[in-house]
């Protein structure tokens, strides 16, 4: 979330009011440090973890004093519940992808309705939701904007946004990837003379 | 309800307690374990009552089975595991949105002033607060004759999308007690034959449906049009719903003609119109929260200021031949500070009549909505103790019509909430509390007197003893709080929101 930082925020909102001025599409970008806590999974790993310790211990034929037993599985237990909570590549192997990938699109959705983005006469809002843990982004176009893009653009605009957890540098990666949209939504679905933004600068979300 | 951390704490109490049941078949087991085992020397371990015997014994096991070198890392490791465990689930909780930065919320700030410059030039009748009056009436009226007869007077003032619109919603809904927050000019727009204001407009009313009522608190989005070119109408027919051509009030049939002097008030010719407005965020307004405080966020903001702020002042020094740094302390002493004690005093003691002159009718209107919603919560909010530590001039507007001093004020207060018996539900009424705010005063152009004569009215000399809810002496019948007479407050912007 580092790279995520006020001068990424300065750039975003630049690149947005210039898609905006070109088109009658509304985006809005949301970008959260994960789309759920997996702490099952941590528990899982810290629970297998102190079961293969305690076995082994148990038929080792090292002599180990027996609180000193009690201590290690409970400890092995505690360190690799932490460790797991820590290390997010580590946590991410762990779980399933589609998992990551559904909890990613849950979160968009509710983002989608809890922020109001339906709110727009024309439905030209769209969101890009991007959860960084589960380096999943996830593009929710309105109905107005979905049927006025062809669906081709879509999938071409979904995986050009997925390939930037690719990059070295993510924020850097999706500003580019944001500014291409720009000639895709100016394309299809052009500005109208005379209107405003519907949508607030400043969405509140909070879920 | 639980949150998911007090979950994970219960099941690890549930899973070390299940251990320490457990533990005695494992130590027989351990016994007969091949190479023998070690007897215990020191302490018991409980029967897993409470977890914190779990947690105490794992540490005493810790430090007494192992040696210093080993037992205290180990315990250091785990309160650091757990503590960059804490910091990143704190972090983790923080949102990145497209939404402009305090950088770029200063800029389009400064970009709409330089628009409305650039609106002056070509509309020197312009005015910013005879138009956000415009504005305010429009949006009470459009939402107290919706769904009645009387909504044709509104004719002349809507797009005809917006009529269309107006005609869908059933007539059995009812909307009263409208109260406007805020105003905030969030867009100009110049085309070559149209120019346009969008006006974001912070507010609550009360739906009534079938005899049943809900208050909501509602941003909406207002989209004014008119022909580019013409000039704002003098403010008699700016600060109330009347005919742009005659001045008389609003009257017309629904196809826009006025009934007292028979124009046909075409859309946009002579006067704004609402081409569109949107509901931006919509929300039931419930009370239960009223005793509750948040810390002061915006108190350590910088403040702001406008960038031709001291072409401003000069202008004023010049209009009104005052020497700025003469008149500036007098200022701050019977204005600013004078005004700032009387109305917080009024609001503690629920008496905002008492001050109804000093107070333009929105914010009087939205001072008394807060007032009767503590009312009706059987709360009182007080402050007390009331220091201002700072004044800071941030801004002057000069227009035609009405000048405004825009100040930030730094005070503390005790602040708190109490309920009928005197108790204190929320705040404190010993620690005071440091704030900030943004004070803005206007006064009609030409208008040379600063402070308030509060003992008469400033029009006919008699006492001021009855003014009425609309700021009007009974006496001479003329309204007093419209800055025809000297300062009065009209906006008060919290520190953490204001923009410029």
């Amino acid at each position: 979330m580092k790279q995520f930082n006020d001068d990424f925020k300065s750039k975003l909102y630049e690149i947005t009011e210039d898609i905006e001025n070109n088109s009658l599409v509304e985006i809005v970008t949301l970008i959260k440090a994960k789309s759920g806590f997996y702490r099952d999974i941590s528990l899982w790993a810290a629970s297998v973890s102190m079961f293969l310790v305690s076995s082994w211990l148990m038929f080792s034929k090292f002599e180990i004093n027996v609180y000193l037993i009690y201590l290690i599985t409970i400890f092995t237990f505690i360190i690799t519940y932490f460790l797991t909570e820590i290390i997010k590549p580590w946590k991410r192997f762990l779980i399933n992808k589609k998992r990551l990938k559904r909890n990613t699109e849950i979160y968009g959705r509710a983002i989608f309705q809890k922020g109001g983005i339906r709110f727009t006469n024309e439905k030209t809002g769209v969101l890009i939701y991007v959860s960084v843990f589960e380096k999943q982004v996830f593009v929710l176009p309105d109905r107005g904007a979905f049927t006025a893009v062809p669906d081709e653009e879509w999938q071409n605009i979904n995986e050009n946004f997925q390939s930037i957890f690719n990059q070295n540098n993510t924020a850097d990666a999706f500003l580019a990837e944001i500014k291409k949209c720009k000639k895709i939504f100016a394309e299809y679905i052009p500005p109208v003379e005379n209107d405003i933004n519907e949508l607030p600068d400043d969405l509140e979300v909070d879920l | 309800m639980i949150n998911k951390k007090q979950r994970l704490f219960y099941l690890l109490i549930t899973l070390l307690t299940f251990i320490f049941i457990i533990s005695p078949f494992f130590i027989d087991l351990l016994w007969a374990r091949p190479g023998g085992g070690h007897s215990y020397s020191g302490g018991g371990s409980g029967s897993g009552g409470s977890g914190g015997d779990g947690i105490a014994m794992l540490i005493y096991l810790i430090f007494s089975l192992l040696p210093p070198y080993i037992s205290i890392p180990l315990v250091i490791v785990i309160f650091i595991l757990y503590n960059i465990n804490q910091r990143k689930n704190k972090n983790e909780n923080k949102t990145v949105i497209s939404s402009p930065g305090f950088q770029a919320k200063y800029a389009k700030h400064n970009n709409i002033e330089s628009e409305i410059q650039k609106l002056k030039i070509v509309d020197p009748n312009f005015s910013r607060i005879l138009f956000l009056d415009f504005v305010s009436s429009i949006f009470n009226k459009y939402y107290t004759w919706y769904g009645t007869k009387e909504f044709k007077n509104l004719s002349p003032f809507l797009g005809e999308q917006e009529i269309l619109n107006s005609k869908r919603t059933s007539n059995r809904q009812r909307i009263t007690e409208i109260v406007i927050g805020s105003m905030k000019i969030s867009e100009i727009k110049f085309f070559q034959n149209i120019t346009g204001i969008a006006v974001d407009i912070n507010a609550n009313y009360t739906l009534t449906i079938k005899n049943k009522s809900t208050r909501y608190s509602l941003t909406e989005r207002w989209y004014f049009n008119r022909k580019a070119g013409i000039l704002s109408p003098e403010p008699e027919k700016m600060q109330k719903l009347a005919c742009p051509n005659c001045g008389a009030p609003a009257d017309f049939t629904d196809n826009g003609v006025c009934q007292s002097c028979g124009t046909k008030i075409n859309t946009g010719e002579m006067q704004w119109f609402v081409k569109k407005h949107n509901v931006i965020n919509l929300n039931v307004l419930r009370t239960s929260g009223l005793a509750h405080y948040e810390p002061e966020r915006g108190t350590m903001l910088p403040t702001i200021y406008q960038g031709s702020l001291n072409t401003f002042l000069v202008q004023f020094s010049q209009l009104h031949n005052l020497d700025w740094n003469t008149w500036r302390p007098s200022f701050e002493e019977k204005v600013i500070k004078e005004y700032f004690f009387r109305i917080y005093e009024a609001w503690s003691k629920n008496r905002l009549k008492k001050v109804r002159n000093l107070l333009t009718d929105r914010l009087y209107e939205s001072f008394m909505f807060w007032i009767n919603t503590y009312k009706s919560a059987g709360l009182t909010n007080k402050l007390e103790n009331i220091n201002i530590s700072n004044v800071q001039f941030v801004r002057m507007d000069l227009d035609k019509f009405y000048e405004s001093i825009t100040v930030r004020i730094f005070a503390s207060s005790l602040d708190y909430v109490v309920d009928k018996s005197g108790k204190v539900r929320g705040g404190s009424n010993k620690r005071p509390r440091a704030f900030s705010e943004y004070w803005t005063f206007i006064r009609r152009t030409g208008v040379e007197k600063d402070e308030y004569d509060y003992s008469t009215c400033p029009n006919c000399g008699a006492p001021a003893d009855k003014i009425g809810q609309a700021g009007v002496c009974e006496y001479c019948g003329t309204k007093i709080n419209n800055g025809d007479f000297s300062w009065v407050l009209a906006i008060i912007t919290q520190d953490e929101v204001y923009t410029g």
